[in-house]
């Protein structure tokens, strides 16, 4: 445990401002040696802890459990899932015990295109990068067309992962497919790779990087990403917004939808929200025969749609496709 | 190799006489020893495309990624991988053809393997530059080392390139021994340090049957 620590500090003196990602790299160098002591000084930490907060308190709270019964409790027996300190987890480390699942209701959307707005003011890009995107999707010549909002499916089985050459994209236990932009060479593989074409290039066009400048990124908790996703020469997507899901918060496009067309949620949980209205996830999946995009592919997209049977707004040819250039 | 098979070989290669070796020798030594006029130019106009290609480069690495190429979201690696394939077929070819003749024990082909191999060096460093070229960070190279992936179809594009550049420097090195050595006796008005380098890289060959063991 001391000798990681003496390497971080060292690292530290070297380049202050790459202190913790050098740290994390040693760490992942000494893993095995790391991980086990943590585990004993952890174990240890536990035990006194649990010793120390016994004595302290004896406040009793009362709390509804699953059931519907009303039982009193010790107020430190409670867990605060908000407060959790989520600050020692890296780009890389999924947020423990979630299995994030993004589930996009075809039947309500119109077209507002709110969402790719949303994503675009968070993400601090502008047109025509989009990691969110709308288009319009027409099955066969006699059926009616309906939008198609899409971003990063965020697959169980992603193949960009597969055949990035550093490992500058991952699979996080939460089920994020991120991107570490500070490690991303620009081969543009993963590019090739993604079926979906979720993935864009930051090609560094002048009027882009002039408004990196011009418009720092978290300088609002509302307009705060911790990805780094605007590197010129470097790939980037949606991140399924890591920074407000760690929070307890929704993701941008969910929360700039005017009509709800978009659910996020845990499938652990088995719950699926648009910020108004909550799901049982697995109901919903089977109530509206929901699916996911090119399944014969073998991806296992974390998004599922549901078909837009009883369509909330009719079809407008007026509104205007984007990204029909694409 | 036994004495007599080494004695039938060397009486193979005299196959040309002193004046036909004269002419060959006079072919390798005259564009070393003036260039003219029309060559002069020739070499100018390498030189300009080169720049321009240099240039365009920079632009592209200061101005944007894509301005010089046009590339896009879709077409994001363009002209650059076509070219990559293109080098790499192309320098592929050359190695093969200096085996094929090789395997195959034709003697004529020697003067050939060397045309052979340069294109193949040639067309690999292209191919490197085509792909350091088309990356969006090519200041992150090193990352290939440190942090590789030997999954990654990338990893084995750097380590074909870096085979067949070893590969090809060395097939185009062996058969030019006798020519460097002809360099070092027959250039006699070179700077003292072209004559060094060309005693160096002839390693001393003399053409004798004893020096081919």
């Amino acid at each position: 445990m001391s000798e990681h620590t003496e390497n971080s500090h060292k690292n530290e003196e070297n380049n202050p401002s790459d202190a913790t990602e050098a740290g994390r790299r040693k760490f992942l160098k000494f893993g095995v040696l790391a991980a086990g002591l943590s585990v004993v000084g952890g174990g240890l930490q536990k035990v006194f802890s649990d010793e120390s907060k016994s004595t302290l308190t004896e406040e009793k709270v009362k709390v509804l459990t699953a059931e519907g019964k009303v039982v009193e409790v010790n107020k430190n027996a409670i867990a605060h899932p908000a407060d959790n300190n989520l600050s020692h987890l890296t780009e890389r480390d999924g947020i423990p015990n979630r299995k994030f699942i993004m589930v996009i209701d075809l039947a309500r959307c119109a077209n507002a295109r709110k969402c790719v707005e949303g994503c675009q003011k968070m993400h601090n890009l502008l047109p025509p990068i989009e990691y969110m995107k709308v288009r319009k999707m027409q099955d066969t010549p006699l059926t009616s067309p309906y939008w198609f909002p899409t971003a990063c499916y965020h697959c169980d089985n992603p193949p960009c992962t597969k055949v990035c050459p550093v490992g500058a994209t991952f699979k996080r236990s939460d089920g994020i497919v991120g991107i570490d932009s500070d490690r991303c060479i620009g081969c543009k593989f993963c590019m090739a790779a993604c079926p979906y074409s979720a993935r864009t290039f930051n090609f560094g066009r002048p009027e882009q990087v002039e408004f990196n400048e011009s418009h720092p990124k978290c300088d609002t908790q509302e307009n705060c990403c911790v990805t780094n996703g605007g590197a010129v020469g470097t790939v980037s997507k949606c991140d399924f917004c890591p920074s407000h899901v760690a929070e307890g918060r929704l993701p941008t496009c969910i929360t700039a939808c005017p009509n709800g067309t978009i659910f996020f949620g845990d499938e652990l949980e088995d719950v699926v929200t648009n910020g108004e209205e909550t799901f049982r996830l697995k109901k919903l999946l089977k109530d509206r025969s929901a699916y996911r995009e090119m399944e014969e592919l073998g991806t296992k997209p974390r998004v599922y749609f549901l078909p837009p049977v009883k369509r909330l707004f009719p079809f407008e040819d007026a509104t205007k496709a984007y990204n029909t250039e694409e | 190799m036994s004495k007599e098979t080494i004695k039938k070989d060397s009486t193979q290669y005299e196959t040309f006489t002193q004046e036909e070796y004269m002419i060959m020798k006079d072919d390798l030594l005259r564009p070393m020893r003036k260039i003219r006029l029309g060559g002069k130019i020739w070499i100018a106009f390498l030189v300009l495309v080169c720049c321009a290609g240099v240039y365009a480069y920079y632009i592209q690495e200061t101005k944007s990624k894509y301005v010089t190429v046009s590339l896009r979201d879709i077409t994001f690696w363009g002209v650059y991988i076509s070219n990559f394939v293109f080098f790499v077929a192309l320098s592929l070819v050359g190695v093969l053809m200096s085996a094929v003749l090789k395997l195959t024990n034709f003697e004529w082909y020697r003067p050939l393997s060397r045309i052979a191999e340069i294109i193949a060096v040639a067309a690999i460093m292209l191919a490197g530059v085509s792909i350091v070229a088309a990356m969006g960070r090519p200041d992150r190279l090193h990352y290939l080392i440190i942090h590789g992936r030997i999954q990654s179809p990338i990893v084995w594009d750097i380590i074909v390139i870096m085979t067949y550049l070893a590969t090809s420097m060395v097939l185009l090195y062996i058969p030019l021994i006798p020519s460097l050595s002809t360099c070092k006796n027959h250039l006699t008005n070179l700077p003292k340090w072209q004559l060094k380098m060309y005693k160096f890289l002839s390693f001393g060959w003399e053409g004798t049957p004893e020096g081919v063991m």
